[in-house]
């Protein structure tokens, strides 16, 4: 399987994928640890209305942390993951503001339509129709 | 002088237009060889002076100095015409404690029991009348003085002073007269918190 990268070998791939996503799940829940979900530094992440309704300190963080959020300190960061067509990646600069400076979303599918030309050269028009969809294209991921 | 450096100190009662007061021990440094921090805003700069500006004392004063303010400020910032542009709110969310002691929280909110965790009630004072185009609410009033010097020292009238002192100190006029004068709409401006807003742009309009 795989050896011939048509679009029968794609879309083996593609199901095979699926299967293999259902694995990662069902491990991910069975295995999930017990405690704490985030950190319990109120600078960044937000207070409960609760503890907002009664004490001062929570209500002027869950003021800010809802109006205006956290200022980030001056840097740039370029942070990948694996996603299932390939990597994708986020590229974030900071201006030591709360709002980014610039944000730049490297999605895998944008590079995967430079080669559809390559793909369905010499074949018939119908085709293309099926070049794209095991190639898994999603137009909004690549108008990003 | 740390301002000419680009160094930032947290400052309420500090207004580089009026006298300096010195009552707000927000700006508190490190100063090498002091037994104290002292403050940053009344203390004149001397030669080869050591100034820590992030140093853990530092940092301790004005969380302390932040929890001892908030221990009587009511929760207003939803209603108030100052949030979002509050020095109380920008300095808490920058210099105050991450471990979130919360003394200010009420003991028992189910009984209409407005004690924080030592006890006490929150101070309760009653809104003055300087004029028609200022809204007070007195309660907010973190006694930085900065109204009662401007209209002191820019407006030059004998309208407001700080009566009584400790927690039952309260800016007020002298005594129980209505303040008037030309420049007094520009106590909105002066005053870091939410006590003395606009009368006119309140609910209605943002500056």
């Amino acid at each position: 399987m795989g050896k011939n990268g048509d679009c029968y070998d794609r879309y083996l791939i593609r199901i095979n994928e699926m299967r293999q996503s259902l694995k990662i799940i069902h491990f991910c829940i069975n295995n999930l640890p017990k405690g704490e979900i985030k950190t319990s530094n109120k600078k960044v992440t937000a207070y409960s209305k609760n503890e907002a309704r009664l004490s001062m300190e929570a209500l002027i963080h869950h003021f800010k942390f809802y109006t205006e959020n956290f200022v980030v300190p001056k840097n740039k960061i370029y942070c990948a993951t694996e996603a299932p067509k390939g990597e994708f990646g986020i590229f974030l600069v900071s201006n030591g503001t709360n709002k980014p400076y610039r944000c730049k979303i490297r999605a895998p599918g944008f590079n995967h339509i430079q080669g559809l030309s390559f793909m369905s050269k010499g074949h018939q028009l119908a085709d293309l129709v099926a070049v794209i969809g095991t190639q898994d294209i999603v137009f909004g991921e690549v108008d990003r | 002088m740390c301002n000419s450096l680009n160094i930032q100190v947290p400052v309420f009662c500090y207004h580089e237009k009026l006298n300096v007061a010195g009552n707000c021990r927000m700006c508190l440094v490190e100063v090498e060889k002091a037994p104290k921090p002292i403050v940053a805003c009344a203390t004149p700069l001397m030669d080869k002076m050591v100034i820590f500006t992030k140093s853990p004392l530092v940092k301790k004063a004005r969380e302390n100095v932040l929890e001892l303010l908030l221990l009587n400020h009511p929760l207003d910032c939803p209603i108030c015409d100052q949030g979002g542009e509050c020095d109380l709110q920008d300095n808490t969310q920058e210099f105050s404690s991450e471990l979130n002691r919360n003394l200010s929280i009420f003991k028992s909110p189910s009984t209409n029991n407005q004690k924080n965790i030592f006890g006490y009630l929150r101070r309760g004072i009653e809104d003055k009348n300087l004029g028609c185009v200022i809204k007070t609410i007195m309660t907010r009033c973190i006694h930085c003085t900065r109204c009662v010097r401007f209209i002191d020292e820019i407006a030059n009238i004998e309208g407001l002073k700080a009566l009584g002192r400790g927690s039952s100190m309260e800016i007020s006029t002298y005594i129980n007269k209505i303040l008037k004068h030309e420049l007094s709409g520009n106590l909105v401006d002066i005053c870091p918190v939410g006590a003395l807003t606009s009368a006119h742009f309140a609910f209605k309009a943002r500056p």
